[in-house]
């Protein structure tokens, strides 16, 4: 069993959702919270946004960590109790996006917290986000793989 | 001529100390003086002119003319003029008088060009950083053009900043930058006497990326539409539409009829599904959680809409220079006809439904009141002057695109409350729903993209649209080979949330979220977000290593 | 009460709209902005599609013989602009968009193209199949073309500035006769 499936484990219960919005232009921001309406409704499994990182079992974070936002973030993850799984949500936080080499910016959420799920997006549709929370849950397969290609080779 | 009585006024009294005077366009000058003569000047044009202050823009000219170049630009929609006051500032001498002593909105504006160019203003009364971090080096400007764009300052522990705190013997309630009722990270500091707000103190920049530096150093005509959509997700395209707007007036070219009637569509859409988010959040901040889920169910047809027109719920990437990138077949346009059908249905019953709710109606009715004499004095922008009796909107003063092809209304309120605002949203979606039906059905043929000719150097273009949250306006310079030398991004929120703290004051604690949702806050629109993050009125000083070295697993 | 009683009306009458995913499938319109795909065999490894990407997820470096063409997925922001700008459209847009990833790894997509030596200098200066299609779009567009230019499009361009000047430098010398 991997690493990520013990934490998933432990944690027991359905898990509790805390959103942290890292400076990014919201627009991961509105499809993660549209998750939550009725079209797609994310509480079928369970899952719910909760209002303080101490009830947090999942951090969904947006944004590429602008320089302001950077000790808050720290603050509010080391709020949270382990075990606690991080979603990195976004062009913005995968890799820092468009701004990933701004002066203002530190360039995306792996360079400043464990990430262990990668939604790219731009924005991810709601869709999309789920996959990542139920791959994060073990409940479904990952769909994207990597691809090397060596010309001449066989 | 409509706006030549105001020019004539305003050339006539200040003959002597104009230096220079353009045409730049068929609706906008450009007034060249002297920097001293500025208070003078403006306060006259705003005060006793009534001009509205759209935007003040810095640029950092000493290469080309050993100075730097200040530009304030005002407003009048009645006229449908625009005038761009510009004056110098000499190398060896970086400051200038400020004006905000007359005109209070121009507070934020000069604030931001001491921080990023170095510029002083002289006689200003709360001169404090607003954008960049506390920690940020002294006499490190980013926006100079010597600065490198990925130039990263280490960080430091300092983390304070010194807030306006009242005289009285008061409590201090932070709110943000991570709280439930917001999805943008922002920091208000609320002064409380018991449950009531005595004063509010404001810092920002959380989602200050360096959006204008990386367009001036790095990007290209063809690429800055896109970081423009990135700008805001929520009004993105309307940040890319003006930023054409401005670059195809300072090139002063044509685009097709039919890319201006697709252009406006989608401008709409987004009206639409900006106001729906709106009504939705604003119903989740007074408790009413039925309203938010079923305002954004009426919601998701639009994004369908959206997405079958341009491939991707938000950031449509579909403005391009010269036109749009793809055009709408007419399978595309007569599905789209039977969804705004549907959602007109749908919306209307809803409103009526939510309208005859007391609860709702009784939490916004009187809470948060702008005056008409305060909307005027801020400028302020958008539904909030709508709200408060102040008839202004771009689409029918400066008309662009193809609006002036439809009818449409602009409904004005003049109770100054929430609950009008909330009614002018509601009824703008009403006419916007109008408006893409009258476009849908009257689109004419032919291309979607013009081919452009080189366009030169050092032109001014202005570009002025009605966002959802309000007058949204960009000042462009152009570069050399397709680049663009200043680019400047205002947004209506930057005009807006000066007035929050005059909203706050004398309401309870549990309005306060409400009070600032009206505004329509878009922080990343805004890009000036600077976080400060103090718990229980304590500065937490916590060093970077530390934090780090807890928090390295794998 | 009455209010609260509209509002049931109306939920109650539009019923549950829930989209069931994951047992449902979305339905995703035509032209959705998905994940790119790059068809390995077409690229010529000219690099277009870098200089044309705004946030810099193509990215290309020359490591001594081999050109590597990178792509991450978690910088892309779907824009189109590399599938715009591509010559021999190579890179295509899909409409996949479940790219979740547990590792960075994974979303990355590596290609290596051999790059061709200059003849004069020596130095590596493009992909060996980007010369290959410049070439034959020359030969397919001129049947008798001038031999010279096969060379010139043979060399980096230093060597062809240097090349061309010299050139020119020896007519001005010789004269030109014009037949």
């Amino acid at each position: 069993m991997s690493e990520l499936e013990k934490r998933v484990r432990k944690i027991g219960k359905s898990v509790w959702i805390f959103h942290v919005n890292t400076g990014g232009c919201n627009g991961c921001d509105i499809e993660a919270i549209d998750m939550l309406t009725p079209y797609f409704d994310v509480e079928r499994f369970g899952i719910r946004r909760v209002p303080s990182p101490r009830q947090a079992d999942i951090f969904i974070i947006t944004g590429p960590v602008t320089r302001q936002s950077f000790k808050p973030l720290l603050r509010a993850y080391r709020a949270a109790p382990n075990p606690k799984i991080v979603i990195a949500l976004g062009s913005c936080g995968c890799g820092g996006g468009i701004w990933h080499d701004s002066f203002a910016t530190l360039g995306g959420v792996d360079k400043v917290l464990p990430v262990d799920i990668y939604v790219p997006g731009c924005p991810p549709k709601p869709e999309a986000i789920i996959h990542g929370l139920l791959l994060a849950l073990g409940k479904m397969e990952q769909k994207v793989s990597r691809k090397v290609y060596v010309q001449g080779a066989k | 001529m409509s706006g030549s009585d105001t020019i004539e006024q305003l050339i006539g009294e200040f003959k002597d100390r104009t230096l220079k005077y353009i045409r730049i366009r068929r609706n906008v000058y450009m007034l060249e003086v002297k920097k001293e003569d500025l208070p003078s000047i403006l306060d006259y044009a705003y005060n006793k002119l009534n001009g509205q202050l759209m935007t003040m823009v810095g640029t950092d000219f000493r290469n080309q003319a050993d100075c730097f170049l200040l530009d304030y630009v005002l407003g009048w929609h009645e006229k449908g003029i625009v005038v761009v006051f510009r004056s110098k500032v000499p190398r060896r001498d970086e400051n200038f008088p400020s004006i905000t002593p007359y005109v209070a909105c121009a507070d934020w504006y000069e604030r931001e060009v001491k921080d990023f160019l170095g510029l002083t203003p002289v006689g200003h009364p709360h001169l404090t950083k607003l954008l960049l971090p506390d920690d940020w080096p002294e006499k490190s400007y980013p926006l100079r053009r010597d600065y490198r764009y990925d130039l990263r300052p280490p960080f430091t522990e300092k983390e304070d900043y010194p807030f306006n705190v009242p005289d009285k013997k008061v409590s201090i309630i932070p709110y943000g930058p991570y709280h439930f009722a917001m999805d943008e990270p922002m920091h208000f500091r609320f002064f409380v006497d018991g449950e009531r707000i005595v004063d509010a103190d404001f810092r920002g920049g959380f989602n200050y990326r360096g959006v204008e530096k990386i367009a001036e150093t790095k990007l290209d005509y063809g690429k800055i539409t896109y970081i423009a959509e990135r700008i805001c997700g929520i009004c993105g395209f309307a940040h890319s539409e003006c930023f054409v707007q401005a670059l195809e007036g300072a090139a002063e070219t044509d685009i097709p009829e039919r890319a201006k009637w697709i252009r406006t569509i989608l401008l709409e859409i987004e009206r639409v599904h900006s106001h729906l988010l709106w009504l939705g959040v604003a119903s989740h901040l007074v408790g009413f959680n039925s309203g938010f889920m079923q305002f954004w169910r009426v919601r998701e047809k639009i994004m369908l809409l959206a997405e079958m027109l341009t491939g991707n719920r938000k950031t449509y990437g579909m403005i391009t220079l010269g036109g749009v990138r793809r055009d709408i077949s007419e399978g595309k346009r007569k599905e789209s006809l039977r969804l705004i059908a549907e959602v007109r249905k749908e919306y209307k019953e809803l409103l009526e439904a939510v309208m005859n709710q007391q609860t709702f109606i009784r939490r916004l009715k009187g809470v948060g009141l702008l005056s008409n004499k305060d909307a005027r004095r801020y400028s302020v922008v958008g539904p909030v002057a709508r709200g408060s009796g102040v008839s202004i909107d771009v689409r029918r003063d400066y008309p662009y695109e193809a609006y002036e092809h439809f009818d449409f209304e602009v409904p004005v309120i003049s109770e100054g409350d929430i609950l009008a605002r909330t009614i002018v949203r509601a009824r703008e979606v009403l006419e916007a729903l109008s408006i893409i039906e009258q476009a849908l059905t009257s689109i004419p043929n032919g291309p979607v993209l013009a081919y452009l000719d080189h366009i030169p150097a050092e032109k001014t273009g202005i570009g002025l649209i009605e966002a959802p949250r309000g007058t949204n306006v960009h000042f462009l310079m152009t570069g050399k080979e397709n680049t663009v030398y200043r680019w400047r991004v205002r947004a209506p929120t930057y005009a807006n949330l000066q007035v929050a703290r005059i909203m706050l004051m004398g309401h309870t604690l549990a309005d306060a979220p409400v009070i600032i949702g009206s505004i329509d806050p878009c922080i990343s629109c805004m890009e000036r977000f600077t976080v400060v993050d103090v718990n229980n009125g304590k500065v937490a000083l916590i060093s970077r290593e530390s934090l780090l070295g807890k928090v390295a697993k794998k | 009460m009455k209010g609260f009683l509209g509002l049931l009306r109306v939920a109650i009458s539009r019923g549950r709209v829930t989209f069931r995913y994951p047992k449902k499938k979305t339905t995703i319109p035509e032209g959705l902005r998905g994940k790119p795909e790059i068809d390995f065999e077409a690229c010529i490894g000219c690099g277009g599609c870098v200089s044309a990407c705004p946030s810099d997820a193509l990215t290309f470096k020359d490591n001594s013989d081999v050109r590597v063409i990178s792509l991450f997925y978690g910088r892309c922001i779907f824009c189109g602009r590399c599938e715009e700008s591509c010559p021999v459209g190579a890179i295509t847009l899909t409409n996949v968009f479940e790219l979740a990833s547990l590792d960075r790894e994974h979303l990355e997509v590596v290609a290596e193209y051999k790059l061709a030596r200059c003849r004069s200098c020596g130095r590596y200066y493009a992909t060996e199949k980007c010369l290959e299609d410049v070439l034959s779009a020359y030969n397919e567009a001129l049947t008798d073309y001038d031999e010279d230019l096969r060379e010139t499009i043979l060399v980096c361009t230093e060597c062809r500035r240097k090349e061309w000047s010299e050139r020119l430098a020896q007519t001005r010398k010789e004269g030109v006769k014009y037949e």
